[in-house]
């Protein structure tokens, strides 16, 4: 078959898994403390190449074509999103880098951490913090989940992430970063996991703002642009198929007949 | 396939749409005495796994991290805003709860245990003199509370006592003490409609005590709590989620559009 069915189908293949991305992203734009997610390509190399051959100058045209398109991993852009007020006091939300650290709901024996940036938080039946959504517990700088006072209806949490109820002290919110930010993966549920490597504390300058809520990453103007240039590149890509079928088609026609 | 893409704006669309109804709720009882607004919430749902992080990327080196592709979002639950509500003018009977708790109420049995729970202080007296909330099945207030006949100038005080003269006697008489309960997780309690609320597994019990002490809110009669819903933020969630609604059908638009070029191909 010909060499550059093969190139337009990697462009079809790779621009409908992009097109999954953006239907991903614009789904979650209303997601508290939701990260969008990027895919990128790169240009392939030539096969020969790719497989460790040399650069054959007789066969110059075919070894610089270049091998069509392929997927650059997934990274997620952790830009800090938009802080909306919503004078909620079990709201929070984090200005800067790092996340809060979740209990781990995953089932015993995972030791991989577990963080988030959706401040969305309520108070359990047994009086512990958690986040609205999942039921997660979250974690205090201490490693245990915060309990707060049944009887006190009053609730203050700082900068430093310090949970203060009628001026007692009830616990801290551990912020944390992996510690290799290559090593985040979505979970669902607005959770994501540190595949190995641990997490370690957030840089000071990261503040917990009570009261707030950091609204989705997606910025739908790029998305709603990237799924214009998406579709397209993909119409383009099958425009270039059926070329490549005709002309195979041609060739059988007019030189495939015995006489 | 981009039946993925097709897939998640829908899911986009329905939690959309879901966020909307709960909008639309809040809105229609803007003016609905004690109400307290919802929000819902959402989060992202599972990724699917299309390349390991450490997997041979094709050309000689691996790659540093994986291909994930999220499916999409869901409404994670609606949770309560049991903000206070501005105060507005009412009647004797009529008591606002200023702080935190709720009144009780006698419902029937198979709703709640036959107790249910309210902030909207719209009460009234019933033909026998029981204190009731003034809505349509007009549950009584618990405690029970009896009122006199001749019962004049009624007065409900901060810490819930409720006492009147009667014609024949110098000093006011006590009729009764309303007590409140409170909830560790107010935003667990389950709506029942009628501004009722009953308790769940993740609300907590009800601790009832008197009002003004343990935490709870001091009553103010002659006084409503309006709802608090604000308008301005439902309008502002309103703008939001329709425009997501609209993205997330261009998406579907776009993936129809390329399944439509894919199946054509062979044109």
């Amino acid at each position: 078959m010909n060499y550059g069915f093969h190139l337009a189908s990697a462009g079809v293949v790779t621009g409908m898994r992009r097109l999954d991305t953006i239907a991903n992203n614009l789904a979650n734009a209303q997601t508290v403390g939701f990260k969008a997610d990027f895919l990128n390509l790169e240009a392939r190399r030539a096969e020969n190449l790719e497989n460790g051959g040399l650069y054959h100058d007789a066969n110059k045209a075919l070894d610089a074509l270049g091998g069509g398109t392929l997927f650059k991993p997934s990274g997620i852009d952790l830009r800090q999103g938009t802080l909306r007020q919503t004078g909620r006091n079990l709201d929070v939300a984090l200005e800067g880098e790092g996340f809060f650290l979740v209990q781990n709901p995953g089932p015993a024996g995972t030791r991989d951490a577990f963080v988030t940036r959706a401040g969305e938080l309520a108070r359990d039946r047994n009086n512990r913090l958690a986040l609205a959504g999942s039921g997660a517990l979250i974690q205090g700088v201490d490693g245990l989940p915060i309990t707060l006072d049944p009887e006190d209806p009053n609730l203050v949490i700082d900068a430093d992430g310090r949970v203060f109820q009628s001026d007692n002290e009830v616990g801290q919110l551990a912020v944390v970063r992996p510690a290799n930010i290559a090593n985040l993966r979505k979970e669902g549920r607005d959770l994501m996991r540190v595949l190995g490597g641990g997490t370690v504390a957030a840089p000071g300058n990261t503040a917990v703002k009570q009261g707030a809520l950091e609204e989705s990453t997606v910025d739908p103007i790029a998305a709603l642009s990237d799924l214009v240039k998406v579709s397209r590149g993909i119409e383009f890509s099958t425009r270039l198929m059926q070329y490549q079928d005709q002309m195979t088609g041609r060739l059988v026609d007019v030189f495939g007949r015995f006489a | 396939m981009s039946y993925i893409a097709l897939n998640t704006a829908a899911t986009g669309m329905s939690a959309a749409s879901i966020s909307l109804d709960v909008t639309a709720n809040n809105i229609a009882n803007a003016n609905t005495t004690g109400f307290k607004s919802s929000r819902a919430n959402f989060e992202d749902l599972f990724y699917q796994e299309f390349a390991q992080p450490g997997l041979p990327a094709g050309n000689a080196v691996q790659r540093p991290t994986g291909l994930y592709v999220g499916l999409g979002t869901q409404i994670s639950g609606t949770q309560l805003n049991f903000e206070q509500g501005p105060a507005q003018p009412g009647g004797t009977y009529d008591m606002m709860i200023e702080g935190d708790g709720f009144f009780q109420l006698q419902v029937p049995a198979d709703v709640g245990e036959g107790i249910g729970y309210t902030r909207a202080g719209n009460f009234t007296l019933n033909s026998e003199g029981a204190i009731v909330l003034a809505n349509s099945p007009g549950y009584r207030l618990q405690p029970e509370i009896q009122i006199p006949e001749n019962a004049q100038d009624i007065n409900i005080s901060q810490d819930g006592i409720v006492s009147g003269n009667v014609p024949g006697q110098i000093d006011a008489v006590e009729f009764g003490q309303i007590t409140l309960v409170r909830f560790v997780n107010p935003s667990g309690l389950k709506s029942v409609g009628n501004n009722v609320y009953i308790p769940t597994l993740s609300s907590g019990e009800p601790l009832e005590g008197e009002p003004t002490l343990d935490g709870l809110g001091g009553i103010r009669q002659a006084f409503l709590e309006a709802s608090n819903v604000d308008p301005v933020t439902e309008l502002v969630t309103l703008i939001k989620t329709q425009r997501t609604f609209e993205m997330n059908s261009q998406v579907i638009q776009a993936s129809s559009e390329t399944l439509r070029n894919i199946t054509n191909l062979r044109g």
